[in-house]
């Protein structure tokens, strides 16, 4: 039992160095782990390595916002909270935006965990009439979001089709290590970060406030988050992104405080519905659950729930840890200048994506940038950058 | 700067870098390992191999066989979207990505040659 609570404390340190470091996912560490395995498992049991795995994706769920908020540098799951969780710093409260993540994390994971029970034998009867209708689940989704725009529909097609054409040849590009990293980064940070700096954005003192919630934000977002998690959990080629696209699609007037709370809650509920998949269908749908999976094979309903609980504590946890980080932050950003630290941020990501994803990274960057860029000064939501995951799981399906 | 002259910029920019990456990626060439350089160390890597095939089976979505060269043999599947006319002993040249399976390397093919 010691064991496992210190491998929980340890998988957690990690997710939050996973989660604020731009560029470095849990995936990296899984790799890492499987890698180092056969020397891992002179010392410990496989189920302890697939506890430390999912201690540290779900830590990584609450504190990846973090870095996405602050700095402007997103990993692929929290790419569309950039924009409205900047928009929150520059009013002084950034610290608001990460409580709002947290708040959307936590009540998905409770009423995911509540329904549970039923949402096993719903599966049970659903994939099979499922599993094909991923590309129209997609094509209704994004056309929803385009028929949407309020500024402009053709413009929105158009970012829409371009994120897409990237997406589809960075994901084919031969040989490229970590090619998600210059791809999110370009299309959702250094743009809203050029933004900022292009208006001379002056960041205000950060105030730690919490927000003001009303009962419809929590009951509409919350069963929209966990259904749009639970949904791309199980099916195929589906991740965060897309169950965003699918979640904001349904709410009708999509806020601010509503998309954060949704991109918080679908992040941390997709990770942990994965579970069911690997339990009921034995399929592994994200980096975190193939590594465990790679390591423990098929897992019985006694790891099932030995793992709802690791990641309920790994999550309240988190939940602490990332409030605390989040204090810290706000303090840091207003004692710097604030156009230096753009200007910093944007050299440090230049820098890792140059060294990891190298001078082919550096040009799916650019361009991302500049698509991005384009997105921003016609007024276009953000989310129709989706389409560079979008398109590629159409085509996939599709051709 | 003024809005609309980075809208022009940003156009030209991403229009441009389209054109780039699409044009360097059809021209970038896979280079081609003997069967024992390939290592866990490779994966997600696009690698090319020549070597005889020296089994095959197949489950309802995927051909799965072994392709051997002169310094060892390797475990390669490939999706099922069309008839494959490939016998055992067919000499052929895969390309595909390394992935890991039970913590061996296996070959993801994506195109086949014989």
């Amino acid at each position: 039992m010691i064991e496992i609570l210190i491998v929980i404390l340890l998988g957690i340190i990690f997710g939050i160095i996973t989660g604020l470091a731009p560029g470095i996912h849990p995936n990296t560490v899984v790799v890492f782990l499987l890698a180092i395995s056969p020397l891992l498992l002179n010392f410990t049991s496989p189920l302890i390595i697939a506890i430390f795995i999912i201690s540290c994706a779900t830590t990584n769920t609450f504190t990846d916002s973090i870095p996405s908020i602050y700095l402007g540098a997103p990993e692929e799951s929290t790419a569309l909270s950039v924009l409205p969780g900047h928009r929150y710093l520059l009013r002084g409260k950034g610290h608001e935006a990460i409580i709002l993540t947290i708040i959307g994390s936590l009540f998905s994971l409770i009423l995911g965990l509540i329904l549970i029970p039923l949402l096993i034998p719903f599966l049970k009867f659903i994939y099979p009439y499922l599993k094909e209708s991923v590309p129209y689940i997609l094509i209704l989704s994004t056309t929803t979001l385009i028929l949407k725009e309020r500024m402009s529909r053709f413009f929105a097609l158009i970012i829409f089709l371009m994120s897409g054409i990237l997406g589809v040849i960075t994901l084919n590009f031969p040989n490229l290590n970590q090619p998600l990293f210059p791809l999110f980064t370009g299309l959702f940070g250094i743009s809203t970060l050029l933004i900022s700096l292009n208006s001379n954005t002056e960041i205000k003192e950060q105030i730690i406030s919490y927000p003001k919630l009303n009962k419809k934000d929590v009951a509409l977002t919350t069963p929209i988050s966990v259904f749009s998690g639970f949904l791309v959990s199980f099916l195929p080629a589906l991740g965060s992104s897309q169950a965003a696209i699918i979640g904001t699609s349904i709410i009708r007037k999509v806020t601010a405080l509503r998309f954060l709370m949704l991109i918080g809650g679908i992040n941390t509920i997709n990770f942990v519905l994965s579970f069911i998949s690997l339990y009921l269908l034995d399929k592994a749908r994200n980096g975190a659950i193939v590594g465990v999976s790679q390591i423990l094979g098929k897992i019985d309903l006694k790891i099932f729930i030995l793992f709802l609980a690791v990641s309920l504590i790994s999550a309240g946890l988190a939940a602490i840890s990332t409030i605390y980080l989040s204090k810290i932050f706000s303090k840091l950003i207003t004692k710097v200048n604030y156009q230096k630290l753009i200007l910093a941020i944007i050299s440090i990501i230049l820098f890792l994506i140059i060294t990891i994803s190298g001078f082919y990274g550096f040009i799916i960057l650019i361009t991302g940038t500049s698509i991005g860029l384009l997105a921003n000064l016609k007024g276009i939501s953000k989310t129709h950058l989706m389409g560079c995951l979008v398109l590629p799981v159409l085509l996939f399906y599709l051709l | 700067m003024e809005e609309k002259t980075l809208f022009k910029i940003s156009l030209i920019c991403s229009l441009l870098g389209l054109l780039i990456l699409f044009t360097i990626s059809d021209s970038i060439e896979i280079k081609e390992y003997k069967i024992k350089d390939i290592t866990t160390k490779l994966e997600g890597k696009e690698v090319k191999v020549q070597g005889t095939i020296t089994r095959i089976s197949e489950t309802p979505g995927l051909y799965i066989f072994d392709i051997q060269d002169q310094t060892g043999k390797i475990t390669s599947i490939l999706f099922k979207e069309e008839n494959l006319n490939l016998t055992l002993n067919s000499k052929i040249l895969a390309q595909g990505k390394i992935k890991i399976y039970k913590n061996k390397p296996e070959l993801e093919i994506s195109k086949i040659g014989t």
